[in-house]
Order: C-alpha cells, then structure tokens, then sequence
C-alpha cells in the first residue's frame, strides 16, 4: 500500500488504452499507486465494453475498491453528420457519458468508489470552440462538464470530487493532418502524452483537495489565441 | 514536482497566502523576493524584501520596479496581495474605489507591464495571481473588489495570448472564501460561505491556494496558460 497520503491508492482507468493512460500509468508506478485499467483490448486489466451494461456491471463487481477514476474512453468517428449512422452516434455517446456514468453509477451501488475519491474526466478543447464532423464528439465531451456540476451536488457528503482538464490535441504520433482541424495556431506546439498526464495527476492526488467541480484548460493557449 | 526556474517575486508576502506560498516556494530552493505594504518583512521564508505602501501611487509602482532590477531577472510572480474592506457600493466615496481597484487590479497591471518593460521576467516564465470567486459570483459586500478582479483576469487572458511566443504563461486562481482572521471578523452572516450546503468539500485553507500555486508553477505545466483555476470547495456550484 503506497504511504503518501497526498495521492489516490487504487485508481481505475477506464480507457486503458491510449498513450495518455500509459503515461498516466507510469506517473502511478512511480509513487506506488495501484491501476486498474478497464477497456476492451487485451492490454487492459477488466474487460469493459461500455456499449454493454452487462459488460459494465460486471466491471464494478469485479474491480477493487477505488479512490481515483479517469474518465479516458472515447469514440471520434469524423464524418459529416449527414452521413452518420444511428448506431454510430449512440456509439459515441455510450462510451463517451452514458457507459462511464452507468459505471459511476455501479461502482457507488458496489461501494467500490469510495468517500473522498476523485474523478477526472478528460475533456477537449473542442467542447468549447467545436470541430467540423466530430459534433457528437464535442457533444458528449460538453456533456462532461454538466456532469462534473451534477455529481458534485449528488456526491456532496460522500465528499467526492469531480472534475474536467480540457486538452488541445495531444502529439501521440497521431496528430491530424488537415490543417483545418489541427487549428491553424500552432506557437506553443502540442503537449505529449506524459505532459498530459501532469493535470490529471494533480486533480486525483489530495494536493487539489479544494478543487471539484471545475473544468481546467490545459491547452498550450491555443484555444484563447484561435481568433 | 519541479518548480520552474530558481527565483520568485511574491507580492502581499506578509499575508496569510503569501506566507504559505513563500515556505513552499523556498523549500523548493528558489529564491523569494517579497513585497508588501508593511515597513518590515515579517515571513522568515523571504531573502529579499521590499516595501510598497500605496499601490495607487504610481510613482511608487516605478520605484519599485526599479528597486527590483537589483534582483536580476525572475522566472515566477505570485500576485497575492489584497486588502481586507467591504465597501457597500451605494456609500462608498471615489477614494475608497479608486484604492480598491488600485489593490486589486490597477497595481497588479502596472507592475506587470514595468516587469515586462524591464524584461525582468526570464522565459520560460509564470505569472500566478490569486483572484476571487467573487469575479465570478458577484459580491454584495465587495462588489468593487468583485469586479477588480474580474478586470485582473481578463487581462491575464490577453497577456497569455501576447507572451505565448515567449513561454511566460499568465494565470490566475480564483479562492473560494478560505478562512482566515479576516472571515472570523465578519460575523455570523457572513460565515454561511463555510457551510456545507454552499460548499461540498468544507472550509479551505491557505495551503489549498499553495498547492494550486505550486501546480501551476511547475515545469510541467508550461501548456496551463490564460486559464482561471476556480479553487473554492466547489460552493460555485453548490449554491
């Protein structure tokens, strides 16, 4: 058990994968915090389809009790919105909010998030100025946010916390290449993975005790200097 | 965590927050250049120290600002200075408004701009001021106050967006109502704030505005600039 007070003890991941999780991962090996990735793909330690109640269900059971949850799953299907299936909104919104506040909703049923537990959402910098063909994305990433207001109310003498750090595009290697939904401002550069796991960090660890309910810009400036 | 560079001006260092935030920033290793409005430092955490009484006289913003030549260059400001009056804003005379402007805002806004004019702050560079929930709440009792700080943060939005080029990032943490001697002063009606159906985590403590300071001045946060941390126990939405 890791003896620093100031950090979570057993934080759950879900959406293991990615670059952001892993480097979130190693920030936690370092100071002896125990993960619990939750995803769909192999490299994740509980399988949790969050299209399936059944799978989340199972989830909540199976994981062991937690003080620190990443809210990290996303689906972005980039396609006009003329074009999109029904199936594929409901996608993006079933593992974007829906999936992740039925887990929420479990793990409180399961007494498996404990009092005190911090939640950190990943937000986008698109749910403030909005991306051509990824309206369901920035959707659901806004969605966060009015969640973050609700759960602190419900969650009030539970004393959890709940709260949203709101990137740019993060250089996983994977950066878009049209210019036009890269955003054109490119001075400070994009923050890497393992930078973007700095805030999230400081929003789980007791060091932001006094900090809930807010959404907090970590974009490089990029969203203020757009115009 | 890795504070950004070695030295920090820390304004307001005899009160409650510049205290707390001058211990840390010292046990970090940097060197601490205080300013306040008394004539001796009373924070043990300070090397340096220089007096400002008036912040609304402009000819003491220039002394100052060339008094702190003398220091080199600095790779952090903490703004935390501030001065304790309610005002109701119906009786309030233009002395009174003038000077809580001039605490609040129009100070921190002449400084800055000799600080910058000066090229006294090195890049990468953080600039840190402590706002108020107030900015955003509004405020019966210290609606001047309220709105000084609002001003504060707009115009740390707009040098954001000048200095991105330069790596001098500028934001600001807006304090929900932190108990200090102050509150205790303003009696029963005033201390709702701290009650727990207006604010979900309790009363807040200086070391939870320190320990948002440090967060932002760290070297890794170098992609958090023009943003306003609300640091309040969540009574923002409580309410």
């Amino acid at each position: 058990m890791c003896e620093d007070k100031s950090i979570p003890q057993q934080v759950v991941i879900l959406g293991g994968s990615g670059q952001v999780a892993t480097a979130l991962k190693e920030r936690m090996k370092l100071k002896g915090i125990k993960e619990s990735l939750l995803g769909t793909s192999s490299e994740n330690d509980f399988f949790c389809d969050l299209r399936d109640a059944a799978s989340i269900k199972r989830a909540s059971e199976s994981v062991d009790q937690f003080d620190g949850l990443v809210l990290n799953a996303k689906k972005d299907i980039v396609k006009p919105i003329q074009y999109r299936d029904y199936s594929e909104i409901n996608e993006c919104l079933q593992v974007g909010i829906s999936g992740p506040l039925y887990f929420i909703g479990q793990s409180i049923k399961e007494k498996k998030l404990m009092n005190g537990a911090s939640i950190v959402s990943i937000g986008s910098q698109s749910q403030l100025s909005g991306l051509k063909y990824s309206v369901d994305y920035c959707a659901v990433k806004s969605a966060l946010h009015g969640m973050n207001k609700s759960l602190i109310k419900e969650f009030a003498r539970k004393k959890i916390r709940s709260n949203t750090v709101i990137f740019d595009w993060i250089d996983d290697g994977d950066l878009p290449r049209d210019s036009e939904r890269l955003g054109a401002n490119d001075v400070s550069g994009f923050a890497n993975p393992y930078e973007a796991s700095f805030p999230i960090e400081f929003l789980l660890s007791s060091k932001s005790r006094w900090i809930s309910g807010q959404s907090l810009l970590f974009d490089g400036g990029r969203f203020l200097s757009r115009l | 965590m890795k504070i950004n560079g070695t030295s920090v001006l820390v304004t307001g260092c005899n009160g409650v927050f510049g205290t707390e935030i001058s211990r840390r920033l010292k046990s970090s290793g940097l060197n601490v250049v205080g300013l306040s409005r008394n004539r001796q430092c009373s924070n043990e955490f300070v090397d340096q120290y220089i007096q400002i009484s008036n912040w609304d006289r402009d000819s003491e913003i220039l002394e100052v600002s060339e008094q702190l030549k003398k220091f080199g260059k600095f790779d952090n400001v903490v703004f935390c200075h501030g001065a304790g009056e309610n005002i109701s804003f119906r009786f309030a005379d233009f002395t009174q408004i003038n000077e809580t402007a001039s605490v609040h805002f129009l100070g921190v806004a002449k400084l800055t701009a000799r600080l910058l004019r000066n090229r006294l702050v090195r890049s990468p560079g953080r600039f840190v001021a402590i706002g108020s929930i107030s900015a955003h709440m509004g405020s019966v009792a210290a609606p001047i106050y309220g709105a000084s700080k609002a001003a504060l943060e707009s115009l740390f939005r707009s040098l954001a967006r000048e200095y991105l080029k330069k790596q001098i990032t500028f934001n600001t943490i807006a304090a929900g109502p932190v108990k200090t001697k102050l509150w205790e002063g303003a009696g029963e009606s005033a201390l709702k704030v701290f009650d727990s159906r207006t604010n979900q985590l309790g009363p807040g403590s200086p070391e939870d505005i320190a320990n948002t300071v440090e967060f932002v001045l760290d070297e890794e946060s170098r992609f958090m600039t023009g943003t306003t941390l609300i640091v309040d126990g969540g009574s923002y939405y409580m309410v």
